[in-house]
């Protein structure tokens, strides 16, 4: 086959499986309408990857839990192209690009396992084109990172003593893609233990030790600020580290089997989902299956393929096959695990291309034949620019009120807000009864202060976001939330699935909510065709994400935040627990604080107007974790924070704020470790989920007590770590980079020469 | 020795697969025990029977006549559109005409399962026999999209006499009776017969082998595998509940026919291929469960012909029977002279 023809057919594809992403326009739909509308949220995207802390819109912010910071390559990718090409066409590119990676990381890989390049060429396509990889529109450059790390093993442990880097290199970049999306993690894992055992086996992989130890170092440092984000959660017994695999590994269903011999199943959009794909996906399989019933000699090779592919199918059907009994006993090995075609089919389609490679290998014109026949088919339905699934939007097409509150960039500090019902809209976004789910909000200015994701929120957190849905008593949410606004959709109209699903029932209580809050004193409304904007009218004049509280009230169960009995000018902090000993009342100090919206792992913070040999608290709204430390600082330290706009001054909850710019990775932050963390034996759980600090006397050191004023730095400890771990990372990554580059340079020279 | 080896294969051996046929129909081929009676209802015993979506206040209305006493269990078998609702339902019962609910308690539906019977039990009414009874179960909250329907599979529902130990001991003289009653309701349940029958294949097979043992080593007569066919076959078109024990026999014994005819991995991957074909055609047919027991035997072939093919790889046995000539022995000449002439003319298109 000519090289003009291969390349030729290769763009075709991609231009056609992708021109639904060319058009103009803005593509979301369900998952993948995460994409950047403009700078703001990309930074935001970007600053995700570097905190520990992390917030993806919500207001309280949670801890990210497993395995930090390893979409680092896909995040930088998309950043690179936003800053080129701008927000739509960035979007398409980085499918194609994901494409195009997949296809060449496959065609490296086989090329381990079959000679003939014309053959790996089309395997490699359809591998790539696979129904399930094209559909997963994304997320495509995750589907590299298996061949790729498959691919660079093979050869960085190859027979030939030298240590290669560049094979290193590839294979830390192939476990990022892999890593990159939490779910797939197990289906790497468990396709790359086939492969390694059987390289093991045929011993055409070289184990030495100074590889071994090579590869050892560059895992530990490369990948530092994962270990230490999953170390750490694993070491404070945190509820949050599994909980992803604990909600995500659903499996009470049985599945419909017959699937598991459909070539064209889909994920993510679904333009498969027909009957006559469904008949053609089987009659491929039928195919296939003739193949492997006249294949005259089993390879080692096949036999494996067949077994990944048994694999796949075995966990897709484990209820079905064995009932809950071995599902039960494997969740506790592989937390992940989930009997879902979305998950378990990737397991089966890596290893199709290969398995019709071999059984039709005799006949390469009916190789071309088959993979054509199953690319075609495969493509066909992303010519269907009706389905609308596959539609693109304009901006400029957004109704105004969207635009100005959501799409618009915001770079001051974002105000709390409660939507209902919820933040991922439907129709109600473009007025239409059948767009796409579209998340409108990343919190920018008006972040949401639900969060009812259990995967990435567990105990009262998640119960309490699970409490507000469709609750119209939210008075006391201003001192346990510092609520400003409430947003009520009234453009709610009846939809069709796939997505969330809204119907009369839903119109209907939406509809009730906006006459209940409408009757609420506090509130005042600036409506739109949209949705209703409710704010407090005395929003201004309170800041309850940092104060100094005045009263102590006890609430022991979770709904009493709905009672709306706290009167925000006593100034109080909610304590939920009987344990914990507090006296009624304190003094309370004037606060002073410097917040940065893009990092909320720091705020400087100064105390005035209190009696230091008296008791004092401080609460700071920001969800409850023991890592948040007080420590001194001075004024010195406080004003080299310097603001960026003017203080806000609070009445109400005598304060002040300011906005100042942080870097997110500050490595100076290290010298607050070698200071005493501040309260640290009364530190308390206050206003159910925030943090709270009784400072007493003692806890303030005589010479401080002096000054009229005292400095203290509210930290996320954890960052400090994370800052060095991804400063680690990112120095022993350049220098891999550099390592790599000086062996390959070298090695040509001394070929030439 | 040899009147040992006679009593052994004459008796011992059809004595034991005797034994295993009465336990395994006994203990695993009902999802019910030994000592409850089950009786299957059809949709016309349902008012204005329907398969759409149970919408909050709408009602499933059931009557029956009971035929035995000691009524504890009403199962009805749902569908749940392969969701997890959030509906709770009511099932309340009485017996006509009484006004008053003798039972009413709610259930939510996220613990249905697609197809399958859902057990409502109440109190035991024992003296059950003969009455009429009329059964509701209506929903609190279904919505479209998030409820529960009738299955389209039968039986619709069933009830379930519950008999207790000492009570069928304190009359012996009535064991033999409940015993012809438990075999003649047991049997009136297609998945018991299915079973049961697939139960009895080992005796079968054995009988058969018994009897054409000579013709079998000597003119390769591959009876026992089309007898084992007939019996996958059987499973595959009237079982409608999974039974992993009876998936497992059989495939013990094709594993078997397997060994004792030393056919290659390419006839069970043939069999594979032949359920894998026949799916299309059940769903063109709606004949949905059909199709899905075909394509998990289609599975199951394929993971056997998979082990035999690492086994081969491994071992390189030879005269191994290929797939080829097992067609030929199976279905004679004329098919494989078809597929031969098929097959040329294939190959002569491709090249």
């Amino acid at each position: 086959m000519k090289n003009l023809i291969k390349v030729s057919f290769f763009l075709f594809i991609i231009f056609v499986s992708n021109f639904f992403l060319l058009r103009p326009g803005s593509w979301f739909f369900q998952d993948t309408s995460y994409w950047y509308k403009n700078y703001q949220e990309l930074w935001s995207g970007l600053s995700l990857q570097l905190l520990p802390l992390l917030n993806n819109g919500y207001y309280l912010g949670y801890d990210v839990g497993l395995f930090g910071s390893t979409r680092i390559i896909s995040v930088l990718l998309s950043f690179i192209l936003f800053i080129l090409f701008g927000s739509s066409l960035s979007q398409a590119l980085f499918t194609i690009i994901g494409l195009v990676v997949s296809f060449f990381s496959f065609y490296f890989f086989s090329g381990i396992l079959l000679e003939n390049k014309n053959i790996r060429y089309v395997l490699s396509l359809l591998f790539t084109f696979s129904p399930l990889i094209i559909s997963a529109e994304g997320y495509t450059v995750l589907f590299a990172g298996i061949p790729l790390f498959l691919y660079s093993f093979y050869k960085y442990f190859s027979k030939d003593d030298k240590t290669r880097f560049i094979y290193l290199l590839l294979n830390i970049i192939g476990s990022y893609l892999i890593l990159s999306y939490i779910r797939y993690i197990e289906i790497g894992f468990i396709i790359i233990l086939f492969y390694g055992i059987y390289f093991l086996l045929k011993k055409e992989i070289n184990l030495s030790l100074k590889k071994i130890f090579y590869f050892v170092l560059a895992y530990i440092l490369l990948f530092l600020p994962s270990i230490f984000s999953l170390a750490a959660q694993l070491l404070e017994k945190s509820n949050t580290a599994f909980n992803y695999a604990t909600v995500f590994a659903n499996h009470s269903q049985f599945v419909n089997f017959i699937n598991s011999f459909n070539y064209f199943y889909s994920f993510n959009v679904t333009p498969y989902e027909n009957n006559y794909f469904f008949i053609l996906g089987v009659i491929t399989f039928i195919i296939i299956f003739v193949g492997l019933v006249r294949n005259k000699k089993f390879s080692s090779l096949l036999i494996l393929n067949l077994f990944i592919f048994l694999t796949g199918i075995t966990l897709y059907g484990l209820n079905n096959i064995f009932n809950n009994f071995i599902f039960n006993k494997l969740i506790t090995f592989f937390p992940l695990i989930v009997n879902g075609p979305y998950w378990a089919f990737f397991i089966s389609s890596f290893s199709l291309p290969i398995i019709i490679g071999l059984v039709f290998g005799e006949s390469k014109r009916l190789i071309y034949i088959i993979s054509v026949f199953i690319i075609v088919i495969s493509i066909i339905p992303f010519l269907n620019f009706n389905q609308f699934e596959f539609r693109k939007y304009k901006i400029s097409d957004i109704p105004k009120p969207y635009l100005d509150y959501f799409v618009k960039p915001f770079y001051g500090i974002p105000e709390a807000t409660q939507y209902i019902p919820g933040t991922c809209w439907r129709a109600e976004y473009m007025q239409k009864a059948d767009v796409p789910t579209m998340c409108i909000n990343f919190g920018l200015h008006y972040s949401p202060i639900s969060f009812a994701n259990p995967r990435l929120l567990s105990g009262k957190d998640y119960l309490l976001s699970v409490l507000l849905n469709n609750k119209t008593s939210l008075n006391n949410l201003r001192v346990t939330h510092n609520l400003k606004d409430i947003i009520v959709a009234n453009d709610i109209v009846k939809t069709k699935g796939p997505g969330p699903l809204t119907n009369n029932e839903d119109i209907r209580q939406i509809k009730e909510e906006n006459i209940a809050l409408s009757e609420n004193s506090l509130l005042s409304l600036n409506p739109n065709p949209n949705f209703n904007f409710y704010y407090f009218k005395n929003k201004n004049d309170y800041d309850f994400y940092i104060y100094s509280p005045k009263t102590v009230v006890r609430k022991l169960n979770l709904n009493d935040i709905f009672d709306n009995s706290l009167n925000i000018y006593d100034r109080p902090v909610v304590v939920d627990n009987n344990q914990i000993n507090l006296n009624k009342n304190y003094q309370s100090a004037n606060i002073s604080y410097k917040s940065d919206p893009l990092n909320s792992t720091k705020y400087y913070v100064k105390i005035a107007d209190v009696d230091f040999n008296k008791p004092f608290l401080i609460q700071m709204n920001q969800s409850f974790n023991t890592n948040w430390k007080l420590y001194f600082s001075n004024e010195s330290e406080f004003n080299q924070a310097s603001c960026k706009d003017k203080w806000a001054k609070f009445s109400i909850t005598n304060n002040n704020r300011c906005q100042y710019n942080d870097p997110i990775i500050n490595l100076s932050d290290i010298k607050f470790l070698s200071r005493n963390p501040v309260a640290i034996n009364t530190h308390f759980e206050g206003n159910f989920i925030g943090n709270g600090w009784v400072i007493n006397p003692n806890n303030i050191p005589d010479n401080l007590k002096k000054n009229k004023d005292i400095y203290i730095v509210i930290v996320y400890e954890k960052q400090i770590y994370y800052s060095y771990a991804i400063l680690i990372a990112g120095v022993f990554f350049i220098l891999l980079i550099a390592a790599s580059l000086l062996q390959e340079i070298n090695s040509r020279l001394r070929k030439y020469n | 020795m040899n009147s040992l080896k006679k009593t052994t294969s004459l008796f011992l051996i059809p004595l034991l697969l005797v034994g295993f046929w009465l336990f395994m129909s006994l203990f695993f081929a009902s999802n019910y025990s030994l000592s409850v009676f089950v009786n299957g209802y059809g949709q016309s015993n349902i008012k204005n029977f329907n398969t759409n979506e149970l919408l909050k206040g709408q009602k499933i209305i059931g009557s029956f006549k009971s035929k035995e006493n000691n009524l504890g269990i009403v199962g009805v078998r749902f569908f749940n559109f392969d969701n997890i609702s959030q509906d709770i339902v009511t099932f309340r019962i009485k017996e006509n005409p009484s006004k008053n609910w003798y039972y009413v308690h709610s259930y939510k539906v996220d613990q249905f399962q697609p197809n399958e019977l859902f057990t409502f039990g109440f109190p035991i009414i024992t003296n059950s026999k003969n009455k009429n009874y009329t059964f509701e179960i209506q929903s609190q909250k279904g919505k479209p999209g998030n409820a529960i329907a009738l299955s389209s599979l039968s039986p619709t529902f069933v009830t379930e006499f519950q008999f207790t130990k000492s009570e069928l001991l304190a009359n012996k003289t009535r064991i033999p009776i409940f015993l012809i009653k438990k075999i003649f309701y047991s049997f009136s349940d297609i998945n018991f017969a299915v079973s049961s029958s697939i139960y009895l294949l080992p005796l079968i097979l054995y009988l058969v082998w018994l009897f054409f043992r000579k013709s079998l080593l000597v003119s390769q007569n591959y009876i026992l595998v089309e007898v084992f066919l007939l019996g996958v076959l059987t499973f595959v078109f009237f079982m409608q509940q999974i039974n992993r024990d009876v998936e497992l026999t059989l495939i013990i014994l094709w594993i078997f026919l397997v060994i004792f005819y030393r056919l290659e991995s390419s006839v069970s991957f043939l069999l594979a291929l032949a359920f894998l074909i026949l799916v299309p055609f059940l769903l063109i047919f709606n004949l949905n469960l059909i199709a899905e027991n075909s394509s998990m035997w289609t599975y199951f072939f394929l993971v056997i012909g998979t082990f035999q093919a690492a086994i081969e790889y491994r071992k390189k046995p030879g005269n191994l029977l290929t797939y080829d000539k097992f067609l030929q022995k199976i279905f004679g000449s004329y098919l494989s002279k078809k597929y031969f002439f098929l097959s040329t003319k294939f190959k002569s298109l491709l090249s």
